[in-house]
């Protein structure tokens, strides 16, 4: 695979009141499908390089190399309102790329009942919900069929119920190959999304990782103390490091369950929690049967050792196949207020628990295991 | 006691229905070349072209300044002396009418582009649209909106402004009635007549335009 995207020492600066506010000197590439998030800080720059890629911005040094259009979607969207959904989404092709009306209408249509917006092919975009003009956004950039997609903090104006509604799109378009660059502070969302996450502060790269790297593997003071202050306060997160804090955790929580309760569990990761658990685990198992905790659980696939404990004790293991638009979820559970997401990481690395204490996280955690329920199938 | 006789009205009514007629036609015109001068010197004014902007400002502020009456008898009665071109009083009236009506038209274009956001220009650059293309599709037709109540009444002043045309020996409706009142000495049933004939014409159309801006406000929920 080749890169479709090659930026070198992009420079830009603008003269706010204050203080210089731009990029200095970032770099990076894009591999065709991939999905780069720009993590960090509001003032960061984020912003400043998605407008700089999509040209909207004279860049003061460094190159850009791009063969193809990118097509860039506001933080606040910026649909037009003397146009009805449909014209917002056509206008652009015929005029630009020369397609006829019929096949423009064509195009925006098959888009339209795919996100579900049909129905409000006629409206005027201030009579359509914030989730619903944030969908029109994303699908009239994709009408135009660019090669790249910029997203700026498209979420960040959303309640967090609606905010599911689009990210599921944009996994579903990350899914179908669609080379994304998307500036975010929503890190539950950048590690479930993207392949490679820049975190970026005052303007500068800190760091370019892989995404699975990036979270549990933060050894950068900066970046770990942006993890834990991002849109949450301190108070509310914390994280657990490492195969003792892992296992400390996992039966600590053990505890605060009743007897008799379900564990709702999203996204096994095989025998991996099991070796994470390492000599606890016999422990944890004998205190969870006793309790007769059920595990609900929903996985990608059903391992060898899973499949023995739920024959074992059929009543206390509620296993189902993941839908299969879900690839590698984030792997969490709720217990009341608090989300623990599991991080197991693979053999070399070391697991890591993220537990947020806030009831609305919670809650919107748990209406997505919720939905995710729903499409899941059991496994006899 | 004054003795009214609306008969000299009732016989004379072709005059005024012609004169009448005229100072439509007039407006018409005045108010399609005033709003396309208008439309070009506004753009022009948010160019980028050398010098444009300023050649511009400096018609705005001139012919805004300028009693429209001065202008009209000087395009009539000067421009022949320096240019040796003579105008018909037409020609003329339509000239001074719509330089007068395009500053103002050039001024509401300025404010009513301003008031868009620039990200709605962004927006289509970015989906790959040129900046004519942005202005003509995306940022006029929105600008218009909230230009539309300033030059509706730019349009009915216009129609007022018409009979101003008068002075250079134009034939629409105030000049035809000075005649009618030279012919029969009845001037206070005369301009009873031309005040009803210009509310008849204005007050339909003033609630045609508030119509008008009605329906464009019922595509957005904020206007």
């Amino acid at each position: 695979m080749s890169a479709i995207l090659k930026v070198k020492n992009l420079t830009k600066h603008y003269q706010s009141s204050e203080k210089s506010v731009g990029v200095s000197d970032v770099s990076f590439s894009l591999q065709k499908g991939e999905v780069l998030c720009l993590i960090g800080p509001s003032g960061a720059g984020k912003s400043t390089i998605l407008r700089c890629l999509a040209g909207l911005e004279e860049i003061d040094s460094g190159e850009i190399l791009f063969e193809d259009s990118a097509t860039f979607v506001f933080q606040d969207l910026q649909l037009w309102p003397h146009k009805t959904v449909l014209e917002n989404i056509i206008l652009a092709p015929t005029l630009c790329k020369k397609i006829s009306r019929v096949e423009a209408i064509e195009t925006a249509t098959a888009l339209l009942k795919k996100f579900g917006l049909y129905e409000k092919r006629d409206q005027y975009p201030d009579f359509l919900s914030g989730g619903q003009k944030q969908r029109v956004a994303i699908i009239r950039a994709l009408a135009t069929k660019p090669k790249l997609l910029l997203l700026d903090e498209i979420t960040s104006a959303l309640d967090p119920e609606l905010i599911n509604s689009v990210l599921n799109l944009i996994k579903i378009l990350a899914k179908e190959g669609q080379s994304m660059i998307i500036a975010t502070h929503h890190i539950k969302f950048a590690t479930e999304i993207a392949d490679h996450i820049l975190f970026l502060e005052n303007g500068e790269v800190v760091q370019k990782s892989a995404t699975k790297n990036f979270v549990y593997a933060q050894r950068n003071p900066r970046i770990r103390q942006f993890l834990q202050t991002t849109t949450l306060n301190t108070k509310e997160i914390t994280i657990y490091e490492g195969y003792d804090e892992f296992q400390a955790f996992q039966l600590g929580t053990l505890k605060r369950f009743r007897n008799g309760s379900a564990l709702n569990v999203v996204g096994s990761s095989g025998d991996r929690w099991f070796e994470c658990m390492g000599a606890y685990y016999e422990q944890y198992e004998k205190e969870r049967i006793e309790k007769g905790i059920l595990w609900r659980m929903m996985m990608s696939q059903e391992s060898a050792r899973d499949r023995d404990l739920r024959l074992r004790h059929p009543q206390l293991h509620e296993y189902r196949l993941l839908p299969a638009h879900v690839e590698n979820p984030a792997n969490y559970y709720v217990i009341d207020d608090v989300v623990v997401i599991q991080i197991f990481g693979n053999t070399d690395e070391e697991p890591a628990i993220i537990e947020i204490k806030n009831s609305n996280v919670a809650k919107s955690y748990q209406s997505y295991f919720d939905v995710l329920w729903n499409q899941s199938t059991p496994i006899e | 006691m004054y003795d009214w006789d609306w008969n000299v009205v009732l016989d004379y009514k072709e005059v005024f229905f012609a004169g009448a007629l005229t100072t439509i036609w007039l407006t018409l015109f005045v108010v399609v070349i005033g709003t396309l001068l208008g439309l070009i010197l506004g753009l022009a004014r948010r160019s980028s072209i050398l010098l444009l902007p300023q050649i511009a400002r400096v018609y705005v502020a001139t012919f805004r300044a300028l009693p429209i009456l001065i202008l009209l008898i000087w395009i009539y009665y000067v421009v022949p002396m320096v240019f040796h071109i003579q105008l018909s009083p037409f020609y003329a009236a339509l000239l001074a009418l719509s330089i007068n009506l395009s500053a103002y038209v050039a001024e509401t274009v300025r404010a009513g582009i301003e008031a868009i956001p620039k990200n709605q220009f962004d927006s289509g650059i970015t989906l790959g649209l040129n900046r004519t293309q942005v202005m003509f599709y995306i940022i006029l037709p929105q600008a218009f909106r909230s230009m539309l109540p300033n030059l509706l009444s730019l349009y009915i002043t216009q129609l007022k402004n018409s009979s101003l045309a008068s002075v250079i020996g134009m034939n629409e409706l105030l000049h035809r009635s000075n005649l009618v009142i030279s012919n029969t000495y009845r001037p206070l049933e005369v301009y009873t007549a031309v005040a009803a004939i210009y509310l008849a014409i204005i007050i339909p159309v003033t609630c045609l335009a508030g119509q008008w801006e009605k329906r464009l406000a019922r595509k957005t929920k904020n206007t």
